[in-house]
């Protein structure tokens, strides 16, 4: 549905700036800038850090949901 | 305490961004229900009255309503979800612009316009595998 489709584009677009942004400061604190680095480079980093934050907000959201529910899994 | 405050967070964040969809589906709702029970009153009047010439052309005009509410109802939805665009007589919306512009700007200074134009990003294995190298040339 088009509404469906709005809203996983728009996160994908948010994750997509996100990542961006993590690997331009990853590549600023390493002494260069992102000018130096080719697209399939630039590529590979923001792949890279869109991976890792997937994982965080899988991460986050399972916590969140355990705790919502109290952690009654916890006994 | 805490619970009720994101129970009301929740409720709140849902009615703002669904706030028509909710509407107009309660108001789908209830106008389906007032041509059913308006339909159910007038084939127990036409019982009472033993007259059936009119009872084939009430259900006719019942499924009718319902199919046009039906539609209304879809037209409504489609329709907020498109952008509000504003123009400026030029015949180009601002949207559009501004959209045009931004993407001018990405491809002159942004160095990761084509990263952001792609739809799923490649991985250092993956170039390996397409046998494109492993994207560390320029070091």
């Amino acid at each position: 549905m088009d509404v469906f489709n709005r809203l996983f584009t728009r996160h994908r677009d948010w994750l997509r700036n996100k990542a961006i942004g993590r690997a331009e400061t990853r590549i600023l604190l390493a002494g260069r800038s992102p000018g130096d680095f080719t697209a399939e480079e630039l590529e590979i980093v923001v792949q890279e850090e869109e991976s890792k934050l997937k994982s965080e907000l899988r991460e986050k959201g399972l916590f969140g949901m355990l705790a919502l529910l109290g952690f009654s899994w916890l006994g | 305490m805490i619970k009720n405050l994101f129970r009301l967070a929740a409720l709140g964040i849902i009615w703002s961004r669904y706030k028509v969809i909710i509407v107009s589906t309660a108001l789908l709702v209830f106008y389906v229900w007032l041509v059913g029970s308006l339909h159910d009153d007038f084939v127990a009047f036409i019982e009472l009255e033993d007259d059936k010439t009119h009872l084939a052309a009430s259900f006719l005009t019942k499924w009718l309503a319902f199919l046009a509410g039906l539609i209304i109802y879809l037209a409504v939805i489609t329709r907020i979800g498109r952008k509000p665009t504003v123009s400026n007589g030029d015949g180009e919306t601002k949207a559009a612009k501004a959209e045009s512009e931004l993407t001018r700007q990405n491809t002159e200074e942004d160095p990761f316009a084509d990263v952001r134009a792609r739809k799923a990003l490649r991985s250092a294995a993956d170039f390996v595998v397409e046998g494109k190298g492993s994207g560390r040339k320029k070091k």
